[in-house]
């Protein structure tokens, strides 16, 4: 039990590694000519290709609750996805992989307060003090490296990619329970890439012609950050459980600003990345179970925001 | 150039190492919509 725990905790981490890069990779396929609409309609249109193979590789699931009633809902979700993925990837093209990273982790606070609005948990004290350490953390994230100094717009499509977040986790929540994950990650990809491909043919502008460079990027974020990533992502907590795998998942923005640093050359001051610690303090103050949900004694867990794959419950996929 | 094909491939080369080591024939993607009701591992 010891060494699946370790190798659980290992998948993990590879998922969240992956997931954390996708900023980095983002950054890197604009630089080589790339716009959002491309590169986003080549990630899911590629991303549902290989899930859906994986999905057929698999074979039938064991689950009889899982033969899917209907993929209507999670294509809407997909179309939800879409205009987060946009949100996000276009904070990219303005603001830092750092700060948009940091911004977007605020979505579990605001899942917390929604949630609480809409009746479904309440709001306990270490719910209350996950907000507060996240809203403190955001403010001095933005306020200390000058607000007057970034990108608005930038700021407002990462805060808006948090939100859309938000509603993508409490609305699949509700109508896609009981699906294999895997196969509504490829639903939702599929749908995404729909959405691309039709945006991008109707504003006549998905660009091919992108150097060499961004290829390469564009490629990494579909295979290593978005399909590898989620495979080792739901293989990693079926041996660990929901409550460590959030707390693992606590290194994609650790990753993100790491990296960020390192290849980009982006610099947090240091009370942002105090900001950031108290972002990541509120993550995993939040991976305990909700209280007063229907499976309070289940955690919950969602993978990261930067990847079709949403809320999975210990040892019960609750769809996404 | 070179930065990025470096750090593409460290980030494969750890994501692949990593589900080499982790894979397992009795844990299946699929199993993530069985329920287990228990902390009963699959190993």
């Amino acid at each position: 039990m010891h060494h699946a725990h370790r190798r659980g905790v290992a998948l993990c981490v590879a998922a969240s590694v992956g997931f954390g890069a996708m900023a980095i990779f983002a950054k890197a396929a604009y630089d080589g000519g790339a716009n959002v609409p491309t590169l986003l309609a080549v990630r899911f249109t590629l991303a549902a290709v290989l899930l859906w193979m994986l999905v057929l590789r698999a074979g039938p699931t064991r689950s009889p609750a899982a033969v899917r009633r209907s993929p209507f809902p999670a294509f809407g979700l997909g179309v939800l996805y879409a205009v987060e993925a946009s949100a996000f990837f276009f904070a990219l093209t303005r603001i830092d992989a750092a700060l948009a990273e940091l911004l977007l982790y605020g979505y579990p606070a605001m899942v917390v307060i929604a949630a609480a609005l809409l009746g479904r948990e309440a709001l306990t004290r270490a719910r209350v003090q996950a907000l507060v350490l996240s809203g403190v953390g955001l403010a001095l994230v933005l306020a200390a490296g000058g607000i007057s100094e970034v990108d608005g717009l930038g700021v407002i499509a990462a805060l808006t990619s948090a939100l859309l977040y938000t509603g993508y986790v409490l609305i699949g929540d509700r109508i896609v329970a009981d699906v294999d994950p895997l196969v509504v990650s490829a639903q939702v990809a599929s749908a995404a890439a729909v959405c691309f491909l039709g945006y991008g043919a109707a504003t006549q502008s998905i660009d091919l012609g992108m150097n060499a460079e961004a290829w390469i990027a564009t490629l990494a974020v579909t295979v290593l950050s978005t399909v590898v990533a989620i495979v080792a992502f739901l293989k990693g907590i079926q041996l660990v459980g929901a409550g460590t795998a959030t707390i693992v998942s606590t290194v994609e923005p650790v990753f993100t600003v790491g990296l960020a640093m390192v290849v980009l050359g982006e610099r947090l001051s240091p009370v942002q990345l105090i900001g950031g610690l108290f972002v990541l303090a509120a993550l995993t103050r939040l991976s305990g179970p909700a209280p007063g949900s229907v499976t309070e004694h289940e955690p919950s867990v969602v993978a990261s925001p930067v990847a079709p794959v949403g809320e999975v419950r210990e040892g019960v996929a609750v769809g996404l | 150039m070179f930065t990025l094909i470096a750090v593409v491939s460290a980030v494969a080369a750890f994501e692949f190492a990593v589900i080499k080591y982790g894979a397992d024939s009795r844990v299946d993607v699929r199993d993530a919509n069985v329920s287990s009701g228990s902390s009963t591992r699959w190993i």
